[in-house]
Parts: C-alpha cells; structure tokens; sequence
C-alpha cells in the first residue's frame, strides 16, 4: 500500500511497473521487454477491494471482464436474430401461436424463452447496462495515470527502461556523440516531432493525442448510452401511429390534442412496365408491378383555442400543406410524421335507386337516387314523389356474433351491409312497417316476405388510406453528440500514432530506443532517416524472430500423409 | 487520499446504480395512462344526440362515471345494460353516467339507442377530440371521478356487473 | 453499345487486369530467388502487379459509373451490385495500404479474393431493378459505399491473417489449427465450384422442374438450375430426368440447398484433388512460397487494416446506417437482423482491438481473429441477406 520512491526521486503509486518519470522497472517480472501498456502505471490498485464498493468497482475496471461483456452481448444478439422478433412477424398474427406454428417445435422453444422480445428483455438490457458501468469505469481508471505519467515523463530515462524498449541498440563509445544527436534532432524535427532536451538527452515525441481517442470514444459511447437510457424517461419518446382516410382530419395521436392532419390525397405511384432500363428485372420477376412512390398530400392544422373545455368549440387554424413520402417525413415542433403504410380501395359510399320487381309498372322511380356515406350515414331520404327510404340498422363490418345476431366487428366498412326500410308514398312511416331488405356488396336480401320493391347498388366510391407514424424523439440530440464525439474519438485513435524516439549519451555511448502504440513500421521507417543522415545506428528489434524460416524448411521431407488427420 | 477515493467511488457506482435502476422501474412498471388516478380530469365539452350541451365542469359536485365506448364493442354494449340498470338509483345519489361514444358518427349513435334503449344520454365525439385527451386506446375505458374533479381510477376492459356497481358506490359524493 | 453493356465490359476488363496483378505478384515472390544476384532487388513484378492493380480498379470503376449512368441510381442495391462493391472495395483498400508496407505477398492474397468476391457477385441476377421507396435516398449511396470500403478494408486484415496463418502453423503435426485452416481453403474452394459448376450449367442452360407442396400446404413448383440431388417436399419431377435420392422437408428451400450440396462436393473434389497433387495439406503447399514473409509485419499489417476499416465500418455501418433509418423507417434502431449483424461485426472487431491492446492477442490469436471478422461479414452478406429476411432483404 505504501508508495514507491524511485532511485531518481519520483514517488510513485503503489503497483506502478514502470517509474512514471523516469521509467526505471520497478517491478522484477523477468520479462525481457518492458511492459508499455498504460506506461506501466498502477492503473488499479487490487489491494483496495477490501470494501464492498471497491470490490465493485475493481470488478468493473477489468478490460477482461469489459470484453466478456462485449462477447456475451455479441453472443445474446446472434440468438435473436434466429427467428423474427415479435415486432417482425406478420400484422395481426399472436406471437403466443405464431412461432410454434411457423417454426415448430424450435420456434415454440424461442417463444418460450422469450427470444422473441430479447432486445428488450431485463438480462439483456443489463448486460448493455454493465458495458456502460464497465466503460466509464475502465476508462477513469486508466485516463487519470496515463496522462500523470505522460505528463511527468522525464527526457533522461533508466538505462533499464531504455535496454527493455522493443526498438533498441547502443553505440560503443565514440567521438562527439552529441553532434550525432543534434543532426538526429534536426531530422526528426523535419519529420514534425516534437523535442525535449535534457542534458544532452533527446525525447523526440509525435502523435501523443492519439494516446486519448480511446478515451474520447469511450466518452461518446457512454452519451450514447445516456442518450439510449433517457428513452425510458417519461416524455422522451413518443411513437404512435394514424390512420387517415382521404378527406378526413384527425386529432394526432401524442401532441395532447394540438395539431391535426387532413389527408387531401394519398397516391401510389407504379414504375412504368414499359421502362427500358427495367425490362430484363420485370421479365424475371414475372412482371409484378413495383411501387414507386407512395405519397400523402396533407395539411397540418393547429388547434388555435387553447383555454376552455376539450371537444366542442375548438377552432384549428391550417399550419402548412406538405407532400409527405417514405424518406421523407413532415416534421414540425419536434415531431415527425412518417409515411409508413396505406390500404388502397376502401368502400366509402354507395349509391342507390329503387326499382319495382315487376317491370310491368307504370311509375317511373328512375329520379329516385341516393348516396349513403359509409361513414356518417344519413338516416332517412325523401323524394319528391313521396317515397321515402330509410336505414333501419347498418352495420359496416357485418358478422354474426356469438348470441347468433347481426352485428359490426368495428367501424370501417370493409364489408357492409345496410338494411332498408321503403316507404310508399301511401304508407305512414310512423305507423306502417316497410318493406326490409338487407343490402351489402354482391347481397340483397328480402328480410320481411316478397318484396316490391328492390334497392339496386349503381355505384360504389372509394377511398385510400394512409397510415403514419407520430414520432418524437427528444433523445436524438444526445444521440448525435454521443455518436460524434464517439466517432472523432475513434478516428484520433486509429488514424494517429504516438511515437517516442529516445536518443541518450551514456557516457560518450549513444543509446536509442523507440516506443510506438501501433505502427512499428512507420517507426523503423523514421529509424532509418536517422540512421541514413548520422552515425547512429539502426535499433534492434528485439522481437524479430527469423527462426520461423528454418522450421518451415523442416516441413520438406517429412511424411505427408500422417500430416493430413 | 484513501478515504477519498472511497468517497468518490461510491458515488459514481450510486449514481449509475440509480440511473440504471430508475430506467427499468420505468420500462417494466406498467404504463400509467395519459390521464390516470389522482390526476385532475381534463375539462370536457360535449352534445349528446338531441343536441344537449354538456360540460364535465358543470358537473362539480357529483360523482362522475366516465364512459367510453363504441357501437361496435360488444363488451361495452354488456357495461352499459348494467349501467341501464342501476343510472336512475345512483343518480339520486349524486352519480352522474357520461357516455362518450367513441368516434362514430350521429347517425348510427341514433340506431343503436334505438336498438338498446339505454335510459342515460349517448354524447359524441365525432372527432376524437375527448378520448384522444384522456388517452383512451382501447374500449370500454372508464374513469371514475369524484366531487372534486380528480380521477379515482382509470379502468379499462370489460366489467362485470358487480364491478360496475362498486365503482358506482365509490363515485357517491361523501357530503 | 449501351451503357449496361458498357460498364459489363469494363467489369471484365477489370477481372482480367485482377488476374493480371496476381500472376505479377506471384512472380514477384517466386522470381526474386533467381534475380537477386548482385544484391539488389532487380525485380520489378511487384511494381507491374501493383499498376494492374491501379489500372483493374479504373475499369472496376468504369464499370461502376457506367451501371450508376444506366440505371439512374448508384449500382449497390441489390446481391450482385452490391457485392462486386465489396470486391471492388478490397481493391481499393489492397491499394491504399499497399505503398505503406510493399508486401506483395498480400498482393498474391488479395487479388485472388477480389477476383472470388467479383466472380461470386456475377451469379446473382444482374439486371438492373427499380428502387422502391425505401431505397430513394442519397443515404443510400452514402451509408451503403461507406459500408463497404469498411469492409474491404477489413477484409485485407483477413488476408493478411491468413497470410500470416499459412507463414506460421505448422503443418507437419496434424493438430486442430491445420484442421481449421484447411477448412477455411476447403470454403474458398467450395466457393470457386460453386462459380464453376454454375458457370458450367448456366451454359448449358440446365434446367430442372418440379412440382412440389410448398410449406404453407400449396402447389407450386421450383425450378433447379443444377442436376437434382434432393427433391423438394412431395416433389415430381416435370419431363425427363433421374429422380433424386432424397427428399426434403417442405421449409427448406431444396434448389438452393441443392446447390450448396454441389459446391461441397465441387469444394471436395478440388480440395482433395489438390492433396493429392501436393501430397500434403494445401496450406503445408503453399507454406513454402511465404518462406520470405516477416511474420511479424504481417500481424501488424493486418491489425493496421483492422485500425484503418474499424472506423469507416462504424461510421458507414452504424451511424449512417441509423441516420438513414431514422430518416427512412422513423426509428434509428428497430433491432431487424441485418442491424443486429452489423452491430455484431461491430462489437466482434471492438473486441479484437481490446484483446490485442490490452490483453497483448498478438500473433496467431490475432490472425485467427481477422479470419473469423471476415467470415462475420460474409455470413452478415450471404446468410443474413438470403435466409434470415428482414427490412433489407430486398435482392
């Protein structure tokens, strides 16, 4: 627990391999070459685990346990990835039976383990929140010593330090070793390093700020984190979803009744078959028509009467008209309309005229027509000639329910069925029954005996529907930051390198060492300028090991065939 | 410069241990609706078929049952003949019914009354206007509000008869 | 000559010039023994090998601007567009790192890779085919071309891997790596029957039908383009021909299973024609002509591919990749399988670089790490695209 004094005076922190000033090893681990990692700081201090707390945290400092995180998650994800997540299956479909029915006996399995919800389940939502835990952790624990001793690195090092370098020779002692090392200086001063002197000793330094992207891009992953963790927090995200048939305006869904959207017009656009450049794709694929676009003409509108009561009375106030498609969303005060479903051709009126079913009449009904809007019904029509037609019930969904009656599964007409009550001109509608017939697409149905009258169709409207999504997501700023500082993070560690070069006169001897993070070849290649330009010479790698060749060589001769199993 | 350290590390470990904590309870704790027990209920204004105005604010005083329902929902259809029931006894006791149809149109309200004789008011919202504000997503969701205008509960789904009367004794003014 | 033609030919143009740079860089390391005599390295094959090289990626982009010209819409939205991008961008990649490290080894193990991933990408469709709505972004070029340099950068980092694998294992003991090396030469050389055998009956027009029950109990049939071995469920053969031996389940697509049963027995046949003419393992062949190959530049070699691809890949794979789906699918995550593949590459390679900066994964570990990063993206292409469907499934 005590620190540790160095012979050149630097007291260092208790675990630390390599003094922080002047690199003398302070540990005796027999290695050969010295372990460069973190400088050979004391990055984590085992002996303090005596409290729960540091037992913790000591846990998470591991980058060995960082990266049993990252390979778990990496693992967990390939598992849902097996079959679809419950949000991909086919509209409508239970998950419950879905799986086991698509997918058999190993579907119902998924489903059971609840695979099919895994990227939200509690284990692996934790598993994320671990990484998080384990990266500011790592990271704290290591930035701090790190810059310590990359701050109080001295020019002059141990000759311990030095002789355990991977790039490493001395001289034998020569004459005016220091004009050596000032032309060394020049040249790695073209080569844009930067020169610490002491005592005749050089530290030429480059690229130490890639030392940090590590830790920059660490920074912007826990934003990112951040960011992903406030989407729970109430009022972050909203997701929801409309339906709006041409024509109508609604309320939309997640901004507390503020804002509307009337859809003036929803078109599907087609490629056109006779295209060109497109006639060897549509050969193949059997000429099925390829959409290509799907648009929503659609006004905005904004409730303009905040105070008073919900409901009647409010007044809207037309904001803005906009072509909204796929990749092209509508957005306005932090909300964004999608373009992201439609139903094309849904019943929206029917028109009828009334006829006698035997022709042989002398009355001419044919100025008898009406519209029945699908929708907003009405409920009675009047003709000047007196006769009157009324809807006695309509149910726009028709089924039989369980208690074996008519009834309407829901509101949108996607099979209607209207019944009729006809009056003549002779009878009391409040009094008399009329004749009943239960009229639908490709149905008409005398309900009460023989009718003389029939209720022809002679026309049906249509309508497309679109569907949007309603998204809010206050979280994306976060998200953005995070990712940026994330990805410079990334570039500065990757795309720079930190190079040391150390070049000391021992006592007319010249010692050199080089040390780099990555990219040993760019340093060689710096090494050589040196040694092409002075009479310094070219370090040793201490690692090279051209050995291999000869066992290679062996491999001649030898007996093949049991070489095979 | 130990105890320090401690101090420090306790308080990182707490703060992500919270952070963390609080987004499960989040994500797994169910959802509470836009407008849920204990809030104040939004102010309404609605017409029922004859053209009655009414207002949820007028109503002070009374207990209110909230419903929401729609022609086409069978359950709701169940909740009301309870509510046919029991809407004369309990309106003496200071419980009012408001029945807001859920997005249809006047024209097949006026049917359906006719068809089940319900002896409350059927008011509309051909626009969605109210049942967006409560939050209403699925049908019948009813909200219990008391003398004071605060929802009691938010309850949503079916209900059988001997839950609807409990709520309905609940909704008795206390005064 | 119209510009699909055009920008055909110059894909064409451009293998040939990828076997050019090859066969250069072979002699390169084969000819230097003979021509070293007066002590400097008189060779210039690797310089030819690296200009045809230069020159194969002109007509590969020739071949590119000419297709984006034709169809309107950059050339990378379907299986065959997109993985001749792949293969153009290992080109790319091979060329930038090239100059740093004048290793024609990697030359000799790229451009046979590029040349395979090309070959490969010609047996998809190749005709050029709308855009739906999805796909009209400029998002599309932008998260789609970042991506694969990404991952042609990265896949130098696997022939370096394997480079240095083939340097270094040895081959005379039979032990579990040699098993796995010559696995991964098995695959490569199941892939090349599978370009051959289909090359081979692509010109032959071979055509087989059936009538079969497909899995959701309804009639239909499938057409095989090579002999059939399997047949599919309740299968019945339409017009002349044997009868295979077995039948399949009816959710396996049994013409694309029998084909991969063809490529194995393509990959067998060539594998073990090829042991016999060595009479030893493939890799233990070629082991000697990597004799001159410094294994310790290769492993830092391939971990600067992996540095350098890392970032593009994160960047075109992850960030763009989420711009454009929160643009086009209005949620910058949905966890469909393509995203969870690339988040899995992600963390597979962020991995990589932990275990080697801090765990000290030099060498071997390190080499066998880059080649199964290369099978991850290759499963993410082929498997994932063709067999899991999800929102990018769209060739």
């Amino acid at each position: 627990m005590e620190k540790v004094k160095c012979d050149c005076g630097h007291v260092n922190p208790y675990g630390t391999y390599l003094c922080e000033s002047c690199g003398k090893p302070l540990l005796d681990d027999n290695q050969s070459l010295a372990d460069m990692r973190y400088e050979g700081v004391a990055r984590r201090s085992q002996t303090y685990s005596k409290s729960v707390v540091d037992k913790v945290w000591n846990f998470f400092s591991s980058v060995k346990v960082g990266i049993w995180i990252i390979v778990l998650i990496l693992l967990a994800s390939m598992l849902g990835t097996i079959f679809p997540q419950e949000m991909y299956i086919p509209a409508g479909e239970r998950a419950s039976t879905y799986y086991e029915q698509e997918y058999g006996v190993l579907g119902k399995l998924y489903y059971q383990l609840g695979l099919h919800t895994m990227y939200s389940s509690w284990w692996y939502m934790l598993l994320i929140a671990s990484l998080g835990i384990s990266l500011v952790i790592c990271s704290l624990d290591r930035v701090v010593p790190l810059h310590r001793a990359l701050k109080t690195q001295r020019v002059t090092r141990h000759k311990g330090f030095l002789s355990r370098q991977k790039l490493f020779s001395k001289t034998e002692k020569m004459e005016e070793p220091e004009k050596s090392i000032e032309k060394a200086e020049k040249v790695l001063k073209e080569k844009h390093y930067r020169i610490f002197k002491e005592d005749g000793n050089i530290l030429a330094e480059k690229g130490r700020f890639a030392r940090w992207g590590p830790y920059v891009n660490h920074v912007g992953l826990i934003i990112f984190l951040i960011g992903a963790m406030l989407r729970f927090f109430p009022e972050m995200y909203i997701d929801e979803h409309i339906w709006v048939r041409e024509g109508e305006q609604v309320v939309i869904r997640g901004t507390d009744g503020e804002y509307f959207l009337r859809n003036d017009e929803f078109i599907v656009e087609l490629y056109d078959e006779e295209d060109e450049r497109f006639r060897e794709s549509f050969e193949r694929t059997g000429g099925n028509p390829v959409v290509k676009t799907f648009q929503t003409s659609a006004t905005l509108l904004k409730r303009i009467n905040n105070e008073g009561p919900i409901g009647l009375g409010t007044e809207f106030e037309e904001i803005m008209q906009y072509d909204i498609r796929v990749n092209d969303p509508l957005t306005f005060d932090g909300y964004s309309l999608y373009q992201v479903d439609y139903k094309l051709n849904e019943l929206s009126e029917f028109t009828f005229t009334l006829q006698r079913n035997e022709d042989s009449s002398e009355e001419d009904l044919s100025d008898i027509q009406f519209t029945v809007d699908l929708f907003n019904p009405e409920l009675v029509y009047e003709f000047e000639n007196g006769y009157r037609v009324e809807i006695f019930q309509y149910f726009p969904n028709f089924y039989i329910n369980d208690q074996k009656e008519p009834d309407t599964l829901n509101r949108i007409p996607d099979n209607p069925r209207i019944i009729f009550e006809v009056f003549t001109p002779e009878m009391n509608p409040d009094t008399d029954r009329g004749e009943l017939s239960l009229v639908g697409v490709q149905v008409n149905e005398a309900l009460n005996g023989d009718n003389n009258y029939r209720i022809r169709m002679i026309d049906v409207d249509m309508n497309h529907v679109t569907a949007l999504t309603v998204r809010r997501d206050r979280t994306l700023p976060i998200l953005i930051v995070g990712g940026v500082i994330f990805m410079i993070g990334l570039v500065q560690g990757s795309y720079w390198y930190h190079r040391r070069i150390w070049l000391q006169n021992r006592d007319g001897e010249i010692w050199v060492a080089g040390h780099t993070n990555k990219n040993w070849h760019g340093l060689k290649k710096d090494f050589e300028t040196i040694t092409k330009n002075t009479a310094i010479p070219m370090p040793l790698d201490q690692t090279d090991d051209w050995n291999l060749i000869e066992e290679v060589e062996g491999v001649k001769g030898k007996d093949d065939s049991s070489t095979s199993k | 410069m130990k105890q320090k350290r401690l101090v420090i590390r306790t308080i990182i470990l707490l703060v992500m241990f919270i952070a963390i904590g609080y987004t499960f309870y989040n994500h797994f704790s169910e959802e509470r609706g836009l407008v849920d027990q204990g809030d104040i209920a939004p102010n309404f204004a609605v017409e029922d078929l004859d053209g009655n105005y009414l207002e949820l604010a007028d109503l002070q005083g009374k207990g209110v049952y909230v419903n929401f329902w729609a022609t086409w929902c069978s359950y709701c259809r169940d909740k009301m003949e309870y509510l046919t029931e029991y809407y004369t006894v309990y309106q003496e006791k200071g419980v009012e019914i408001v029945s807001v149809n859920f997005n249809e149109r006047a024209g097949i309200v006026e049917r359906h009354m006719e068809r089940y004789n319900y002896n409350f008011p059927l008011y509309l919202d051909e626009q969605r206007l109210v049942s967006n504000a409560y939050g209403v997503v699925s049908l019948p969701t009813s909200f219990l509000i008391d003398e004071n205008g605060v929802v009691i509960e938010r309850a949503v789904g079916g209900k059988s008869e001997t839950q609807v009367v409990a709520a309905l004794e609940k909704l008795i003014p206390s005064n | 000559m119209t510009a699909v033609q055009v920008s055909s030919n110059f894909l064409l143009l451009a293998f040939f010039l990828y076997l050019a740079a090859t066969i250069f860089f072979a002699v390169s390391i084969t000819g230097k023994r003979f021509k070293n005599k007066k002590g400097e390295e008189k060779n210039k094959s690797g310089l030819l090998g690296y200009i045809s090289a230069i020159l194969a990626i002109v007509a590969s982009l020739l071949y590119f601007i000419f297709r984006w010209i034709a169809s309107g819409h950059a050339p990378v939205s379907n299986m065959f567009e997109y993985t001749t991008f792949l293969g153009i961008c290992m080109a790319i990649a091979f060329a930038i790192i090239y100059p740093m490290y004048r290793n024609n080894f990697l030359g000799l193990f790229t451009m046979p890779i590029v040349m395979l991933i090309i070959a490969y990408a010609s047996m998809f469709p190749r005709d050029i085919q709308p855009l739906i709505p999805a796909l009209q972004s400029y998002w599309l070029k932008i998260h789609v071309i970042t991506v694969a340099l990404g991952q042609g950068i990265l896949a130098i980092g696997f022939a370096a891997g394997l480079l240095y694998l083939i340097r270094v294992i040895d081959f005379s003991k039979a032990s579990k790596k040699v098993r796995w090396l010559e696995f991964i030469l098995f695959s490569i050389l199941s892939t090349i029957a599978y370009i051959l055998l289909g090359i081979g009956f692509g010109a032959a027009n071979y055509e087989a039908e059936f009538n079969y029950i497909n899995e959701k109990g309804i009639e239909a049939q499938m057409v095989y383009t090579m002999p059939p071995l399997i047949s599919p469920h309740e299968g019945e053969r339409i017009g002349e021909g044997f009868d295979p031996f077995l039948a399949t389940p009816a959710i396996i697509r049994s013409n694309d299973l029998n084909t991969v049963i063809w490529s194995i027995l393509g990959g067998l046949i060539l594998y073990f024609g090829l042991r016999l003419l060595f009479r030893k393992p493939i890799g233990g062949a070629i082991q000697p002509l990597l004799k001159a190959v410094n294994p310790q530049t290769v492993d830092e070699l391939s971990y600067r591919a992996i540095a350098i691809g890392f970032p593009v890949f994160t960047l075109g794979g992850l960030i763009f990749a989420m711009i454009w789906a929160q643009i086009a699918w209005t949620r910058f995550w949905g966890w469909d399988p393509k995203e969870v593949w690339a988040l899995i590459t992600f963390l597979f390679y962020a991995a990589y670089l932990h275990l080697r900066l801090s765990r000290g994964w030099h060498g071997e570990k390190s080499a066998w790490l880059c080649v199964i990063g290369f099978a991850l993206i290759m499963f993410n292409l082929i498997f994932v695209n063709l067999v899991i469907a999800g929102l990018h499934s769209y060739a």
